[in-house]
């Protein structure tokens, strides 16, 4: 996959952003679209109104979270147990964050910087990261943080009006469509785990998540989730760090992370 | 006046801008640690594993006992729409978007054809 970037020998703020706005309407742009018709679909489906739809792209702004929560409260689950799931089904971005800004250098500066520096976080997500991850080493220091943010709101604008679209979608075509569009994000996370998950404590996380979580859920509907992942991810670090001790090269970061 | 907003509207509103924040707890202490740790600490791969787990475990109850009208297609046709997806996916040398559209397509097939009732 290419990116958009600014005119080579360029050094504009204002041109990176703007090329950084357009790197959103490539193949990333296709990505988010499908993802966030079928999470518009799913929410319509759900019972979630479509402003309460939006808000949630603009807040937790990432499929995975935001299908728990629609889930999650079609359930009837408790308040406090969606929160937690959400927060905890998106821990993974703190891994993220950290290695993309560290390309941004010094936090140094006033509150402006600070500000700007904070308010980006916001976009961190699989698609705005995997994308911003290979462009960052090609831009000079001074384009980095305008491109991302025209990127982050190209990305979150597309998804808002897949949303809308899938929303609508949802009440004017027939079953069939609907379930087509529906399973589209569920399915899209089982192709990445099948083929895009490395790591011997990733690929055994997503196992025994799966499988306790699938147990639990009969009898304990609302904490299944928190079960699957806190007790099935710790088994999984477990067995990750044995093995880990026996080699002794630290693991890359995975590009294809949801 | 009329009431705009009942209390399961105020609820949901609540949930929504209460699990943004849960979200953004972990975009700001990457922004805030970024430079300051290390990537390759205990504490992150174990934060990672329990993300992954959750993520599957909520992928396998959506696909293997969902809710809404996912709940309405068979299991069996869930699973061979599923099987389909993988099987593209590798036959397409991984591109993960067309493999998940043909999967897709292949349960919104399998419905037509349950509804005409060849199947």
């Amino acid at each position: 996959m290419t990116y958009h970037l600014p005119p080579a020998g360029s050094t504009s703020p204002l041109e990176a952003w703007r090329a950084g706005l357009i790197a959103g309407l490539g193949a990333p742009g296709f990505a988010l679209i499908a993802s966030f018709i079928g999470f518009g679909a799913l929410a319509r489906e759900l019972g979630l109104s479509l402003p309460l739809a939006l808000l949630s792209t603009m807040t937790i702004w990432a499929v995975p979270g935001q299908m728990a929560l629609a889930e999650m409260q079609a359930l009837g689950a408790d308040f406090l147990a969606i929160v937690i799931a959400v927060t905890l089904i998106n821990a993974r971005f703190l891994p993220m964050t950290l290695p993309l800004f560290a390309y941004l250098g010094s936090h140094a500066g006033g509150l402006k910087r600070k500000a700007s520096l904070y308010g980006l976080g916001q976009f961190v997500a699989l698609t705005f990261w995997t994308g911003s991850m290979r462009v960052m080493p090609l831009l000079p220091m001074g384009q980095r943080m305008p491109w991302l943010y025209g990127f982050g709101m190209s990305c979150i604008g597309i998804s808002l009006m897949a949303t809308v679209g899938g929303y609508v979608a949802a009440s004017q075509l027939p079953i069939a469509i609907k379930l087509a569009l529906v399973f589209l994000n569920p399915l899209f996370f089982l192709l990445v785990f099948s083929a895009d998950v490395k790591g011997a404590d990733n690929i055994a996380a997503i196992i025994a998540g799966a499988a306790i979580g699938l147990a639990v859920h009969p009898l304990w509907p609302d904490w299944s989730l928190m079960a699957g992942g806190v007790v099935g991810g710790s088994i999984a670090f477990v067995i990750g760090e044995r093995m880990g001790a026996r080699r002794s090269k630290p693991a890359e970061p995975d590009s294809q992370e949801p | 006046m009329q009431t705009i907003l009942d209390s399961r509207d105020l609820w949901l509103l609540a949930l929504v801008v209460a699990a943004g924040l849960g979200s953004y707890l972990w975009r700001g202490l990457g922004v805030w640690l970024s430079g300051r740790v290390t990537l390759d600490s205990p504490v992150l791969r174990w934060v990672t594993c329990v993300s992954y787990a959750m993520l599957a475990a909520l992928v396998a109850r959506m696909l293997m006992m969902p809710e809404g009208p996912l709940a309405a297609a068979p299991l069996v046709d869930r699973v061979i729409g599923c099987g389909i997806g993988l099987g593209s996916l590798f036959l397409l040398k991984r591109n993960t978007l067309a493999a998940v559209l043909i999967g897709a397509g292949t349960l919104a097939l399998l419905s037509v054809l349950r509804a005409i009732g060849w199947l």
